[in-house]
């Protein structure tokens, strides 16, 4: 372990290991501050640019884009009213009203600090809790993983968008897209239609940026232009003393947002919304809630930014993607032919230990690139779409091309960008279907496994006790969600 | 006791007031669920017989994520079949330029290559959302977008894009 960890610092400190982070961060907080783009079109856009990295750095430098991107989402969303991700959504309520009354220096240095402490306990979540699910998951059969990937189909199901049934389609889109090609095992075609170029299966980045990147183009030429809020004036910061009274609102916040991300399947905006509620329940004045108090912002981005090193973890340690945005880091695994899970730890350790050595960066990053530049973005969230968004078409257009120098690569980008769209617009959440489409392969893997170690037995998938226990989480996430559903549905014929 | 949904009952499977819409999802999910299913069942498999176990099948998988796609489908047409019409949110002039171009990189971009091609259609999407005078900020735009791509894609990852007749 200790040769690991030595080899990890060796890859991690290096000043291209630590500058590109920084620029990930940089980047991520300049695409979260543009409305329109989201970190999962950022993300998607750097994945191409990775293959010529080491697989640590590429890690590295997409997290350092999610992470940056999930500040920097905060900052549209208190200036003018415009999440720039969906997970900053929350974080409006409490972060607008303060803008409006002269106070977006103290609103955007809350976000930022809850930001960077929620960051650094969910990074300090992954580096200890990682290690002791490694342990577990090595115990591990096919059936148990078989299981275990269902539990996560079922709960990004489940929790994406406003419909259940919206959500399986997804699943049962992604299921379907991760089976073309040919089936390696017989050497049978499956749904290739003649394709031969479909042969190796669906190719991952440009489904990625048809989905998220594309798809933002075509709803921003769509869409009827809203008009741009304006702000007047950003008064004083945060003080120290106003600091020290939101801790504990930032760490409920952060051990939300950690027990939410390592949860398979879940998301930052998830987080952000339980976190609020819980600040405004334990709070002495929830009546100011939703007029402008700091807490609710410093609980909203608690919660959000609690979540993205917390998804790492069934990541690293299970090899089961938290989110899009992890599954997408899923591919830059992939893209390096390295799997994530058990075996990670212990054939790639120094990969592991130079993901955690930067991480643990990350808030320090956070905080030195958010204070110096925080009221910059402002300028950036102001850029005309109508002159980004072509730019970021031609972007789409050459990381699609790049991945295999394949013109039938730009087609599959434009049918999954139009497809997107349509999902968009028919509310069907896009992020079931990618998580279904990386967990495909490891779904039909472990069943099959499992089939030939049984024997063709059925019971071989019920023996194992843990088999059980993601079989009733699974049937625990429906119940939960589907009754939280049934009371949102009341709440929304009572008005 | 009654047994089974109520009338109106939604089973709590949507937050969301069901629409129109919403019906015609699930109806066509269905649709491309039995269409899948007709297409998967006659997959070649390259070995005497039916693989045994079943579990081991190639056309498993398929058949089960088009069961997912059908059953989903048809509880959200069921959820939506009361549903009220859905409020119209789309520009349609904006969704056939922003189509056009999209479809014109892949018509194009062989042809002009991908300088070529980025140069013109940036120009061409600026200009017609912002109208003719805004042509500085178009050939700024497009020679900034242009010089960013290629700097990150050709010098920074060696990508071979496709060069045109200019073989630029």
């Amino acid at each position: 372990m200790w040769e690991d960890i030595a080899a990890g610092f060796a890859l991690f400190a290096t000043w291209q290991t630590v500058g590109l982070f920084g620029l990930g961060i940089a980047v991520g907080i300049v695409i979260g501050a543009i409305p329109g783009l989201s970190v999962t079109l950022a993300v998607s856009l750097a994945l191409p640019l990775t293959f010529a990295m080491d697989p640590a750095l590429a890690i590295i430098f997409l997290a350092g884009i999610y992470k940056g991107g999930t500040f920097g989402g905060s900052i549209t969303a208190i200036l003018i009213r415009t999440p720039g991700t969906p997970a900053a959504a929350c974080t409006l309520l409490d972060g607008y009203p303060l803008a409006r009354r002269g106070e977006a220096a103290k609103a955007l240095d809350t976000a930022l600090y809850s930001s960077a402490v929620a960051d650094f306990c969910s990074n300090l979540a992954l580096i200890f809790l990682a290690g002791i699910i490694v342990l577990f998951a090595r115990q591990f059969g096919p059936a148990e993983y078989f299981w275990l990937v269902c539990f996560a189909l079922t709960t990004v199901a489940a929790v994406s968008g406003d419909s259940l049934a919206k959500g399986f389609i997804a699943v049962g889109i992604g299921l379907l897209l991760s089976t073309v090609g040919r089936d390696l095992f017989f050497g049978s075609d499956r749904l290739m239609f003649g394709q031969r170029e479909l042969a190796g299966g669906v190719a991952l980045i440009p489904l990625l940026i048809g989905l998220f990147a594309v798809a933002e183009v075509i709803s921003h030429y769509a869409s009827k232009p809203r008009p741009r809020e304006r702000f007047e004036g950003t008064g004083e910061g945060l003080t120290w003393s106003e600091f020290r009274r939101l801790l504990p609102t930032i760490f409920r916040g952060s051990a939300i947002g950690v027990g939410v991300g390592a949860i398979p399947g879940t998301g930052g905006g998830i987080a952000s919304f339980l976190s609020y509620g819980e600040a405004k329940r334990v709070s002495k004045s929830p009546e100011t809630f939703g007029r402008g108090n700091i807490e609710g912002v410093a609980a909203a981005e608690a919660g959000n930014n609690g979540v993205a090193g917390a998804t790492l973890i069934p990541l690293l340690a299970l090899g089961v993607p938290g989110d899009v945005v992890t599954a997408i880091m899923l591919g830059a695994f992939m893209i390096h032919d390295i799997a994530p899970g058990p075996g990670l730890f212990e054939r790639h350790g120094n990969i592991v230990y130079a993901i955690f050595f930067g991480l643990a960066l990350s808030p320090i990053w956070l905080l030195a690139l958010g204070k110096l530049a925080s009221r910059g973005f402002t300028r950036i969230s102001r850029i005309d779409p109508d002159l980004l968004m072509p730019a970021v078409l031609l972007f789409c257009v050459l990381g699609s091309y790049s991945v295999n120098n394949s013109m039938f690569d730009v087609g599959l980008m434009a049918v999954a960008g139009v497809a997107g769209f349509a999902m968009l617009r028919l509310d069907i959440p896009p992020a079931p279907l990618v998580i279904a489409f990386v967990l495909g392969p490891l779904v039909e893997d472990n069943f099959r496994r499992s089939v030939r170690i049984g024997r063709g037995r059925a019971e071989y998938f019920f023996e194992d006790p843990m088999s059980w226990v993601f079989i009733a989480l699974t049937a625990l996430s429906i119940f939960a969600i589907v009754r939280q559903r049934r009371r949102q549905a009341r709440l929304l014929r009572g008005r | 006791m009654t047994v089974g949904p109520r009338k109106g009952h939604d089973w709590g499977m949507d937050a969301a007031r069901p629409s129109r819409l919403d019906l015609w999802i699930g109806l066509s999910a269905v649709a491309a669920s039995m269409a899948l299913m007709a297409v998967v069942i006659p997959i070649w498999v390259p070995v005497f017989s039916t693989p045994r176990p079943l579990g081991l099948a190639p056309w498993l998988l398929p058949q089960a994520s088009a069961a997912i796609l059908g059953l989903a489908g048809a509880a959200l047409a069921w959820r939506a079949r009361r549903g009220s019409d859905a409020p119209e949110r789309t520009v349609w002039r904006g969704l056939a330029l922003a189509v056009a171009g999209v479809g014109a990189y892949v018509v194009a971009m062989p042809l002009l290559g991908a300088i070529g091609t980025g140069v013109v259609l940036t120009v061409a999407l600026v200009l017609a959302r912002k109208g003719p005078r805004a042509w500085p900020a178009a050939l700024a735009t497009a020679a900034v977008a242009v010089g960013l791509a290629w700097a990150m894609f050709v010098a920074l990852a060696g990508t071979p894009l496709p060069r045109g007749p200019w073989e630029i």
